[in-house]
């Protein structure tokens, strides 16, 4: 019924000669359905707020993440110190702003890494087939059968601790997981009358994936990757947390936690807000993730 | 005239969990240049794989292809490539068969853009020259496929299936998934199209009435084999297999006072898969007799110009 009213107003109000060069964007579509899911706007809500917080950090603290001051020690939230301070006198809001920045920017280069890694064997696996896809999906089960947290706790112990350490070790285990996800789209996009088309008008193997299917895929992939991010953020606590990630003084979530795992007994405060900031910012992708999947699915229009 | 295309004894075969299934078998036909061969038969007889291979989409399992005399069965894959210029396919559903991220433009510019034929100017002269030719408005150049009617999108096929000039293009159904409405104004448009650039088509169906009038000469197929094949005229005047004349009688006639000979072809279609040796359309004849059952029947020119594979023909038809 609405579909109807929809396509009718379109009808009767076609597009003029003088616009045909004005290209209309399929995300309009997907705007206006993300617009309609509540709790994607939560989610979307979170993920900006802390992604502002962090960028305008100095601007927001007038604390150094690293001034330390021994007489201000384990004090508790206050007007001057929101969240308190550590153990080192050091105040805890403005070190929860700059480690947030450490672990997004970990996780964005780890997903980024991954997915770019996953997209090129997931498609060459899903349009070639045969022996190609056999080859790289055994190796993908390989890398999916070690535990992503444990292949990275290897990892990172082999290559050492550090920032770009950290994002290659998380980045091998989302590898498996966007190639699978970017295998099964392609071949479900193979089968499309399209791409039979493709080829009988001259297209090559590299071209039919790189124009027909490749931007296809890109729904799936963003929704992987904004789900992988949050995942990718609660690998980085979970390797700072057992000393294997960001190494301090730099403030970073995880090893904020683990310091303050010392002092559970007696200061809440470092424990719970690095371990709230972690869940609200895993929570937010999450329902961010969902929702962008839902509205990039043309199949649940209206 | 002389000849565009020759096919000899072409088939595919699939690999199939149950064993061969031959959705082509044996099939030979000669196309003059400005000709159209209609090639009609039921679902799955294998007519929409014949169209794939003859233009060389999918490898034949054997026979040969000639292209104005050339052998084009084993060229290599760059030569494959190029062959598209000559061969074209319009496809059947204009749904699936156009990509939804590109828009019209982009859908029809596609080939020229593979072959890096013009600059981007000349292209796009080009394009707005294909959509004036389909009967395509300009102001949809910029439309996606999504926003088009089934009409709209066919043309889009059609005019993608222009763009490089081809000689020859396969017509894989195209107007069988659209309004009855429609389907007028795209045979009319393919008619229209075919004499002005004398084009030579192979037209796919399963709807005689369709290729009645554009065909010049009409093969009919079952089950991956020949049946019958002569001019369009002789056929619908005069079918001499009985497949064939099940298929005519099923044709509506719109009108209440005509009476006619009722066939009804009962049972269902024999097996592609590892086809027994007798004939594939035995079990469905009511003519079939034991030769039937036990021989393969040959292809033979039964009248001039007129093709049968039938054990019976001559008595069927008191010839």
């Amino acid at each position: 019924m609405l579909r109807h009213l929809v396509k009718e107003k379109k009808e009767s109000n076609p597009r003029t000669p003088e616009d045909i060069s004005v290209k209309k964007a399929l995300w309009q579509d997907v705007l206006a359905r993300f617009l309609k899911n509540k709790s994607g706007i939560v989610g979307f809500s979170i993920v900006v707020i802390m992604i502002l917080l962090i960028i305008f950090a100095p601007v927001i603290t007038r604390f150094d993440y690293d001034a330390q001051s021994f007489p201000d020690r384990l004090l508790y939230p206050s007007a001057l110190h929101p969240f308190g301070t550590d153990n080192f006198g050091r105040d805890l809001f403005t070190r929860m702003l700059y480690g947030g920045r450490i672990s997004f920017m970990i996780a964005f280069i780890a997903t980024l890494i991954s997915a770019a890694i996953g997209t090129v064997f997931g498609s060459v696996a899903g349009y070639f087939g045969g022996v190609i896809d056999m080859i790289i999906s055994r190796f993908l089960d390989i890398l999916m059968a070690i535990p992503s947290l444990l292949l990275a706790i290897a990892i990172s112990a082999a290559l050492g601790s550090g920032p770009i350490n950290t994002a290659l070790a998380l980045s091998i285990g989302g590898i498996a997981i966007s190639a699978r996800i970017i295998r099964a789209t392609v071949m479900a996009i193979k089968t499309n009358e399209y791409i039979e088309a493709a080829k009988a008008t001259g297209s090559r193997n590299l071209r039919i994936i790189r124009k027909h299917i490749l931007p296809n895929t890109f729904a799936p992939l963003l929704v992987n990757a904004t789900m992988s991010i949050g995942g990718s953020i609660m690998g980085i606590a979970g390797l700072s947390f057992i000393g294997l990630g960001v190494k301090p003084p730099t403030p970073e979530w995880g090893s904020i936690l683990n310091v303050g795992r010392e002092f559970i007994r007696d200061f809440w405060p470092m424990t719970v807000f690095p371990a709230l900031f972690i869940m609200l910012t895993i929570f937010g992708f999450n329902l961010f993730g969902d929702a962008l999947r839902d509205a990039l699915d043309p199949r649940l229009k209206d | 005239m002389d000849e565009l295309l020759r096919v000899e004894h072409l088939k595919k075969y699939f690999n199939n969990p149950g064993g061969m299934l031959h959705a082509v078998d044996d099939i030979s036909f000669t196309i003059k240049k400005g000709d159209v061969l209609g090639v009609v038969g039921e679902s799955g007889c294998g007519k929409t794989t014949l169209g794939r291979v003859v233009i060389k989409l999918l490898e034949p399992t054997g026979g040969k292809i000639f292209y104005e005399g050339k052998d084009i069965t084993d060229i290599g894959k760059k030569a494959n490539i190029e062959l598209r210029k000559e061969m074209q396919i319009i496809f059947q559903d204009p749904y699936s068969s156009l990509n939804p991220r590109l828009h019209v433009f982009d859908l029809i510019a596609d080939p020229l853009k593979s072959f890096r034929l013009m600059g981007r100017s000349a292209r796009k002269d080009k394009v707005f020259e294909l959509m004036d030719m389909v009967g395509l408005s300009r102001r949809f150049a910029y439309s996606y496929p999504h926003e088009l009617d089934g009409g709209r999108r066919q043309r889009i096929g059609v005019a993608r299936a222009l763009a490089l000039s081809p000689k020859f293009i396969v017509c894989d159904e195209p107007v069988s998934s659209l309004d009855v409405s429609i389907q007028a104004q795209i045979l009319n448009l393919l008619q229209d199209l075919q004499k002005q650039h004398q084009l030579t088509y192979i037209f796919v169906t399963h709807d005689l009435s369709v290729v009645k009038h554009i065909s010049t000469d009409i093969l009919v197929m079952y089950v991956g084999a020949m049946v019958e094949k002569c001019g369009a005229k002789e056929l619908f005047e005069k079918p001499l297999h009985p497949y064939t004349k099940g298929l005519l009688a099923a044709i509506p006639v719109p009108n209440i006072d005509y009476v006619r000979e009722k066939i009804v072809l009962q049972g269902e279609l024999s097996s592609p898969i590892n086809p027994k040796s007798e004939c594939r359309f035995a079990n469905r004849c009511s003519y079939a007799s034991d030769i039937c059952r036990r021989e393969i029947p040959v292809y033979e020119e039964v009248l001039p110009k007129h093709f049968v594979t039938c054990h019976r023909v001559r008595e069927i038809n008191n010839l």
